[in-house]
């Protein structure tokens, strides 16, 4: 569904009147096969450019070398096949519900009436019936980030790209959020790829999960989790998912104490 | 309170405030226009930023008072030339709050528009624009405050066909409550203005008040 073939990034910040000129290889050599209907987690320290991947597949970023397919299509801008949720929700204050919703479907030229129900269709799936009409700002962060994912999911696409829709949110609507993300996915399977820095998350959700490293950003494992389906949280309490999870820290924490090693040099 | 309360009532002040305020309107609605378009344009063509920046700043820090007899020499004692001051006095304030605003617009939105697979027009009407209407608004705001000074200073300094007028009768009377009177009216007016159109911000951009009213 998603092929990306020796993927290179590279961001060059220029230099200011206190720092050099620095490059920073975001992805070097990424190749990663995902496949359809497939849940892809990725994890990894910060700097690692797994929001990078992530955007270089919606197509907001633009490769270096390298290249990716997604749906058929070698990616070179955003396309219907893909949409996205963002960490901080990107909503837009001045819109309701129901026009955040049906914004995709609003730029797509769907007439009014029927990319409103539509909207309204998604905003019960998502569990936020009653709020069709409040504004952004009237909302909690996690009824936020239910309005993206409605958002997302109403454009129908086949790829669902997330960039740490959760990061954001207390602990205890995160973990609400993530049983209702696996209900969701369950009911109506997509090809997704979250990106996260929850061990929790890069494990009860996915099928695969990616670990990253930084300088340069690479992956370093792919790790399958060999959790069954439908999933609940009731994984948590097994020997593998506590083994992955093992496996998952010992690898963040060694990229984590090279860090500050470097930092200190 | 007296003297306000009596020209308050006098048809003939109203008429002088009527000819004194073409210049305001006038000036007011051009400089909002071509104010916010601009704005939009420099924001959009970086280029022309970079081309019209110092004579943006050159419009901010010129003692317009100073300039008026040119603008009279070269327009005369006319309607364009009082609103072309108006204009001076409000255009730059509303140009450079425009772009304030278009600069703050979260990148994230912007993200968001394109990968819904939004193209550069959709993106100005239905992100940008909208996210900077009340960094705008507050320019038309400040934009309206300036052009009251400016129609009251092109009246004293210029063509005193209203307000102007009225003021230098009373001084040359000799009679301080009438002056004052004028003065009180004329900032009744002013406050007026500013809160009819702080109304229409609140109609156009309700949602900016909607956490704050809570």
């Amino acid at each position: 569904m998603i092929k990306i073939s020796n993927a290179h990034k590279t961001f060059v910040k220029p230099a200011t009147r206190k720092t050099p000129e620095r490059k920073v290889e975001v992805l070097n050599g990424i190749d990663l096969d995902i496949q359809e209907n497939e849940f892809i987690t990725i994890v990894g320290p910060s700097g690692c450019g797994k929001t990078t991947l992530l955007r270089a597949i919606a197509g907001l970023v633009k490769l270096d070398s390298g290249s990716i397919v997604a749906a058929g299509e070698t990616v070179a801008g955003p396309s219907p096949d893909r949409a996205m949720v963002f960490q901080s929700f990107a909503l837009m204050p001045w819109a309701n519900v129901i026009r955040n919703v049906a914004f995709g479907l609003e730029i797509r030229g769907v007439d009014k009436e029927e990319r409103e129900q539509t909207a309204r269709d998604l905003i019960k799936t998502v569990g936020l019936a009653g709020f069709e009409n409040s504004l952004p700002s009237e909302l909690s962060g996690g009824m936020k980030q239910r309005v993206g994912l409605a958002r997302a999911l109403a454009v129908n696409p086949r790829i669902l790209l997330m960039d740490e829709p959760f990061g954001g949110l207390d602990e205890q609507t995160k973990r609400l959020m993530q049983e209702e993300l696996l209900r969701l996915w369950e009911a109506q399977r997509k090809t997704v790829v979250f990106v996260t820095h929850s061990l929790d998350e890069a494990i009860l959700l996915a099928d695969r999960c990616i670990l990253m490293a930084a300088r340069p950003g690479r992956i370093t494992e792919v790790l399958d989790i060999p959790l069954g389906r439908p999933r609940t949280r009731e994984a948590e309490r097994t020997s593998t998912y506590i083994d992955l999870k093992e496996k998952i820290w010992d690898h963040l924490r060694t990229a984590q104490i090279q860090e500050l090693a470097e930092k200190a040099n | 309170m007296n003297a306000a309360f009596e020209l308050a009532v006098d048809p003939e002040t109203w008429r002088l405030f009527g000819v004194s305020n073409q210049s305001l309107i006038i000036g007011f609605f051009i400089s909002a226009l071509v104010g916010v378009v601009s704005g939009i344009l420099i924001s959009r063509f970086k280029w022309l930023e970079r081309a019209l920046d110092p004579w943006l700043d050159f419009l901010l820090v010129i003692p317009i008072a100073m300039i008026m007899p040119f603008v009279i020499l070269t327009m005369g004692f006319s309607l364009t030339s009082r609103c072309l001051i108006v204009c001076l006095f409000t255009f730059p304030i509303i140009v450079i709050n425009t772009r304030a605003g278009l600069r703050q617009v979260s990148t994230e939105l912007i993200d968001m528009a394109q990968v819904f697979g939004a193209n550069e027009r959709n993106i100005w009407t239905k992100i940008l624009v909208k996210s900077a209407a009340p960094m705008i608004w507050s320019g038309l705001r400040a934009g309206l405050a300036r052009a009251i000074s400016g129609m009251v200073l092109s009246e004293l300094l210029l063509v005193s066909v209203g307000i102007g007028s009225l003021f230098q009768l009373f001084q040359g009377e000799f009679n301080p409550e009438k002056t004052f009177g004028l003065v009180a009216l004329l900032i009744a007016e002013s406050l007026f203005l500013l809160k009819a159109l702080a109304l229409l911000e609140r109609r156009t951009i309700p949602w900016f008040y909607a956490d704050r009213d809570k």
